[in-house]
């Protein structure tokens, strides 16, 4: 045994994370710009797109939360993950305006809009967001690890050799290796998310004994589950809260397709097939309930089922695949994080300097980044609690951005009120009147929908040449640049 | 790399250099190229909603029957496992 794994299964760990290091490191040959880096020069066709969004938008602490919450609630643990879905067919509608924004991140889309002080305040929550997701796909992943294991390695051992990893190739090949090594992931994300089942169901003996095993109806219940946490009032809130938070997340503008049909084939097919996945989760926590109803620890049920269940050589698979995932994912991040820090404020600062140098600084700028998400990764308690603080805090500015895409007279004024209300409300109804997550997100959500409205309407609007040349952005279909340049309107990347 | 007919190459305007025209002229040419009013939901001028063009109307429906599948499917399938 070598960290707990056999040898058959520590090669295949090893030769598999060897060859997505390769991968990334080859796509380094094409990164010769900031725009490569950062987007890949915008030359992805539908299924490298949908490959990219998939990797990026799956995660190891997914499979690691739904698995354990499945095991732990029954089937409504399903919604910790499959709430997004109601996102799904909104990413169709917004991903290609942000295709026509021709922008890096949102925090070039809040100085477009609402001018300086709110782009820089976005970029720096955006910062701090993208950090906070790299922390906790670390985190998730090394518990499932370790699971595996049976603490045979350090969480922190797991954690450090998946950064070097992706450091090492996401600094050198950005965004380019991204979407190859989600090509090459995304089979085996696959993989790992149905591959517990056949094997649970052929140990239990047949559904039958899983059914039996487990023998409560209300655990398949998709609405209830067993535990008071999830019902349908959660799952309607939490829909409307993702919903918002949608256009608040760092990574929404970050849009790799070549033109607004690649951009919206690639979002809903990844996302789509993540739904599909996230479904194989669940029931692969019911089904080992029914073979081991002693796990007390959710976030360890996954980690413990792959190292149980599994023939030697899957169990290697497995590991390989949970780590190389969440090395993609945390290396997309990583990329979007340089390009907030160079865009909004390196180059802000520093002008008129070479491409060459620009270049230097989004990789140490998405190194650094990237670093702070591991410091996260030992902060926060528990995963649930982490997936759901993550849920909330970019609905504060989602609102925002979804009102003014359609309303002119949303400014700078109501931006800045909106995230300032909803924050505090929201700090408010949690630690002063400890109000349960339901409650909570209807007051504060209602809270920011009135402020912005109001705030809106009483003060200054913003530049009428500034708007202009936003919703001109907006309206231009990809392919009509001519129409922009007629107006001189800048832009900041095709 | 080309989209459409345009290279995408940066020019100094392109990303946020001086405008070259009499601001006058630059005010009529970004009214020139807003979204027409007829092609807006809401026809005021502070409004800026687009009738969404078929394939976006189109694949929105088709999407959200999508999703709702995947509830029904992972829904039936949970009733048949209770039904064991």
């Amino acid at each position: 045994m070598i960290l707990g794994l056999n040898f058959w299964d520590m090669l295949v760990v090893v030769v598999y994370l060897l060859a997505i290091t390769g991968i990334g490191m080859y796509a380094a040959r094409k990164v010769k710009t900031v725009g490569d880096f950062f987007l890949g020069g915008r030359k992805f066709g539908k299924l490298l797109t949908a490959a990219r969004d998939f990797g990026i938008g799956t995660s190891t602490d997914e499979p690691v939360v739904v698995v354990g919450q499945s095991y732990t609630i029954g089937l409504a643990g399903v919604w910790y993950t499959l709430i997004n879905m109601v996102s799904t067919p909104f990413f169709w509608l917004i991903r290609p305006w942000f295709r026509r924004m021709r922008l890096f991140t949102i925090g070039d889309f809040c100085q477009m809009r609402f001018g300086g002080s709110f782009g820089y305040f976005y970029s720096i929550f955006g910062l701090l967001l993208t950090a906070v997701t790299i922390g906790l796909i670390l985190k998730g992943t090394s518990a499932a690890v370790v699971g595996v294991t049976g603490s045979a390695v350090s969480p922190w051992v797991v954690v450090l050799v998946m950064a070097l990893l992706f450091l090492l190739y996401g600094a050198a090949g950005g965004q380019y290796a991204s979407v190859f090594t989600n090509v090459f992931n995304a089979f085996f994300i696959i993989v790992l998310s149905v591959l517990l089942i056949p094997f649970c169901v052929v140990k239990a003996g047949g559904f039958t004994p899983i059914a039996k095993a487990i023998n409560n109806p209300n655990f398949f219940n998709l609405f209830t589950g067993t535990s008071g946490d999830v019902n349908l009032a959660f799952i309607v809130v939490t829909a409307l809260v993702t919903l918002t938070a949608t256009m608040g997340n760092p990574n929404v503008a970050t849009v790799i397709g070549k033109t607004e049909w690649e951009t919206r084939m690639g979002i809903t097919h990844g996302m789509l097939l993540k739904r599909f996945c996230t479904v194989a989760w669940a029931f692969s926590g019911i089904f080992f309930l029914a073979l081991n109803s002693n796990m007390k620890v959710p976030d360890e049920v996954f980690g413990t089922a792959i190292a149980t269940i599994l023939p030697i050589g899957l169990i290697g698979l497995m590991v390989a695949a949970m780590m190389a995932t969440a090395m993609s994912c945390c290396q997309g991040y990583m990329v979007i994080a340089g390009a907030y820090f160079l865009e909004n404020f390196y180059k802000r600062l520093l002008l008129d300097k070479s491409e060459k140098h620009y270049l230097f600084v989004s990789r140490v700028a998405s190194v650094g980044c990237a670093a702070s998400g591991i410091v996260f990764a030992l902060v926060f308690p528990t995963l649930v609690d982490l997936l759901k603080y993550a849920w909330v805090v970019p609905s504060f500015i989602g609102m925002t951005i979804w009102a003014s895409l359609a309303w002119r007279r949303v400014n700078r004024y109501s931006a800045w009120a909106t995230a300032i209300v909803t924050f505090v409300t929201q700090l408010i109804c949690a630690y002063y009147f400890k109000m349960n997550f339901v409650p909570m997100c209807i007051i504060y959500l209602s809270v920011g929908w009135v402020t912005l409205i109001v705030v809106s309407l009483l003060t200054p609007r913003e530049p009428q040449d500034k708007l202009d040349e936003f919703y001109a952005l907006l309206h231009t279909p990809i392919g009509q640049e001519d129409r922009l340049k007629y107006a001189e309107v800048p832009i900041l990347h095709y | 790399m080309t989209i459409g007919n345009v290279e995408t190459q940066k020019s100094a305007s392109d990303v946020g250099g001086e405008s070259k025209l009499d601001p006058q002229e630059r005010l009529r040419r970004l009214r020139e190229i807003q979204l027409p009013n007829e092609r807006k939901i809401i026809k005021h001028p502070d409004w800026e909603i687009a009738w969404p063009e078929k394939v976006s109307s189109v694949g929105f429906v088709v999407i959200t029957l999508i999703c709702a599948a995947i509830l029904f499917g992972t829904w039936f399938l949970g009733k048949l496992m209770a039904s064991l």
